[in-house]
């Protein structure tokens, strides 16, 4: 039964991996959209942030976009390091960058409430202060804004600069979230925003800004303005850079935060789900990630638990025979036999690894250098992320209830 | 809705594809894996045959033929060593046919086959071989905690000395002479082991087994 139903997730992972893939590569682009310039706001929450903060206003100074259209609102939430004079002393040089340092110390949704009563241009970007833009990033964003429908645009999110393992794999993740995002974003399903994101100023003041008491304001806003009649795109061409969590344990936390918030924000908006206009949203946003969670959750329990029974059988059989025997038992023995099963999680790997060195050549990342992380990716990240979910799901009740601050 | 649609249909026949070929090359796997166990039943079926055939002659010549049956035995130990591993393996699939537990059935009656053999050699010879019967069971009702590690144990003993062999049998196979040695020995609980007629339940560790056969470690420290 229970091999029954992994083949049955097998081939459904199979499915949608092809869907998708196949999808981008028929796709053709109705139109090209047209340059437009608009003044905008850049506003940037800090908050410790000494070691980037710098690169992070430069990158959007140095934009090819006309510079006087660009202003630069630093929100501080009173750093402790040198964070402050960083940004006193670029505002000194730089006309177009404003700093706020708030009164107290209260999150980074308050950071962007406070600055969003200040602007008065008709576009403004969240970015985060540990994030980067790429040169033509606000450029080729900035065209979906032709559209009145357009609520948001959200730049391409890539991984700067990749070392520790543990980044190497979301390095892989990211990429593979630009194209999920791209293909949700055509079928007018994407369902958030991020830390790189523009926004249509008097849509976002209309709807009274971001939502203060929530885990994933990034992802409540989006909901908000798809329930609104308003649309977020993804740009593959707007590309933006971040610096992620380098170890298990921020990228844990993380991304607890991250899914919980998911959990709860779709709860939240369950009524935009049931409406007959949303089906591609709710299908690709709601049964498919279900899904998702079910498959890993599952495979991840399978999995402990196979591994703690042969970790038991394994050792009494070293320590009543001997290492050699047990060696060889396992791994010399001639009688390779590969079972149906087998045959398809095999398949199914190759598929995803062929699918996702893809992603890699669409989201315009070299990708051989990056065969091993995928091959590593593929390994531990079903794993890693079905642990995620199942501390997710039994934490989801308790998990942060007053909100976040970062 | 048309690039959707025609991805949606593309995909799904590229699926249907993957999983028609998975299960082409499984069969094909399983077929000749299935081919192969069959001749390795055959070849010692025939050596089988072979050795009880020779019993005739001892009476004209022991000492030759027991030496010869000797051999014979220890070929068909290895024989066994390697049906059991692919059996095994064979049992791990998905699809568990018909042909699969006809296989299995017959190598239950060789390994009862070579138990007689033995019995039959013991009698006749001088040279002495001990044969443990080890009681096992696959049906996933009755509990058989340790059964693969007791196996994987008894294994190894054997393998590290040529005078031991290892009768595995599964006690819920239906077969007229495994029913008899169930209750004859009244098998209740698995594993339990025979040896020398002494009878060990649950799950017993090497040492135990060689001071049950009066040997000892140093040959098994190697």
């Amino acid at each position: 039964m229970i091999r029954l139903l992994l083949l049955i997730a097998n081939l459904i992972s199979i499915y949608t991996t092809l869907f998708y893939l196949i999808y981008m590569l028929s796709y053709r682009e109705k139109k090209k959209l047209k340059s437009l310039y608009l003044p905008i706001t850049v506003i940037i929450p800090s908050y410790n942030k000494e070691d980037t903060i710098k690169e992070c206003i430069y990158s959007v100074l140095n934009q090819n976009y006309p510079r006087n259209l660009i202003n630069i609102l630093v929100v501080d939430d009173r750093s402790k390091d040198k964070t402050v004079e960083i940004v006193k002393e670029i505002t000194k040089k730089e006309k177009n960058v404003k700093l706020i340092v708030k009164k107290e110390h209260s999150g980074k949704v308050k950071s962007l409430n406070i600055a969003l009563k200040r602007i008065d241009t008709p576009l403004f970007m969240v970015l985060d202060a540990d994030t980067f833009l790429d040169k033509n990033a606000l450029k080729n964003a900035i065209k979906h804004f032709g559209n009145r429908e357009v609520g948001a645009v959200i730049t391409s999110m890539k991984v700067h600069k990749p070392k520790s393992f543990f980044e190497r794999l979301q390095d892989i993740e990211y990429s593979i979230s630009i194209f999920i995002r791209r293909v949700l974003s055509l079928n007018d399903s994407l369902n958030t925003t991020h830390g790189a994101t523009i926004f249509r100023s008097n849509i976002i003041k209309e709807l009274g800004g971001f939502d203060e008491n929530n885990l994933t304001e990034d992802l409540e806003i989006a909901l908000r303005l798809i329930k609104n009649g308003y649309k977020v795109i993804s740009e593959l061409s707007s590309i933006s850079y971040t610096i992620v969590p380098k170890s298990i344990k921020g990228y844990w936390k993380q991304r607890l935060r991250w899914y919980v918030g998911y959990l709860r924000n779709t709860y939240k908006y369950r009524s935009i789900f049931l409406r007959r206009e949303n089906l591609k949203l709710t299908f690709f946003t709601v049964i498919n990630t279900s899904f998702w969670i079910f498959v890993l959750t599952f495979l991840f329990l399978l999995i402990f638990k196979d591994l703690y029974s042969n970790l038991v059988r394994d050792y009494i059989i070293i320590k009543e025979t001997s290492f050699y025997y047990w060696f060889k038992v396992n791994f010399l023995s001639n009688s390779v036999y590969f079972t149906f099963y087998q045959i398809f999680t095999f398949s199914t790997l190759i598929i995803f690894l062929v699918s996702f060195l893809y992603v890699l050549k669409f989201t315009r990342d070299s990708f051989k250098s990056k065969v091993l992380n995928v091959i590593a990716y593929l390994l531990f990240s079903s794993v890693i992320q079905g642990a995620l979910w199942l501390n997710c799901l039994v934490l989801s009740p308790i998990y942060g209830r007053k909100g976040w601050k970062h | 809705m048309e690039a959707l649609k025609k991805a949606a249909i593309v995909a799904f026949f590229l699926t249907f594809l993957v999983f028609l070929s998975g299960i082409s090359i499984s069969y094909l796997i399983q077929k000749r894996s299935g081919e192969e166990v069959k001749d390795l039943i055959n070849d010692i079926k025939m050596k089988i045959d072979d050795a009880d055939l020779s019993f005739v002659l001892v009476s004209a010549n022991k000492n030759i033929t027991c030496a010869f049956l000797s051999e014979k035995i220890n070929d068909i130990k290895g024989d066994l060593q390697k049906i059991t591993s692919k059996v095994v393996s064979m049992e791990k699939d998905l699809k568990i046919n018909e042909e699969y537990k006809h296989l299995k059935r017959e190598l239950m009656i060789l390994r009862l086959k070579l138990w007689l053999l033995v019995s039959k050699m013991n009698e006749e010879c001088n040279e002495k071989i001990i044969p443990i019967l080890f009681f096992y069971n696959t049906n996933k009702e009755v509990n058989c905690d340790y059964c693969y590690e007791e196996g994987e144990i008894l294994s190894y003993v054997s393998e590290k000395n040529s005078s031991i062999i290892v009768i595995a049998l599964d006690g819920d196979e239906d077969l007229i002479l495994i029913n008899t040695l169930k209750k004859v020995y009244n098998i209740t609980t698995y594993p339990t082991i025979i040896i020398n007629d002494k009878k060990l339940e649950g799950f017993v560790g090497k040492e135990k087994i060689l001071e049950v056969l009066n040997l000892t470690n140093e040959t098994y420290k190697k």
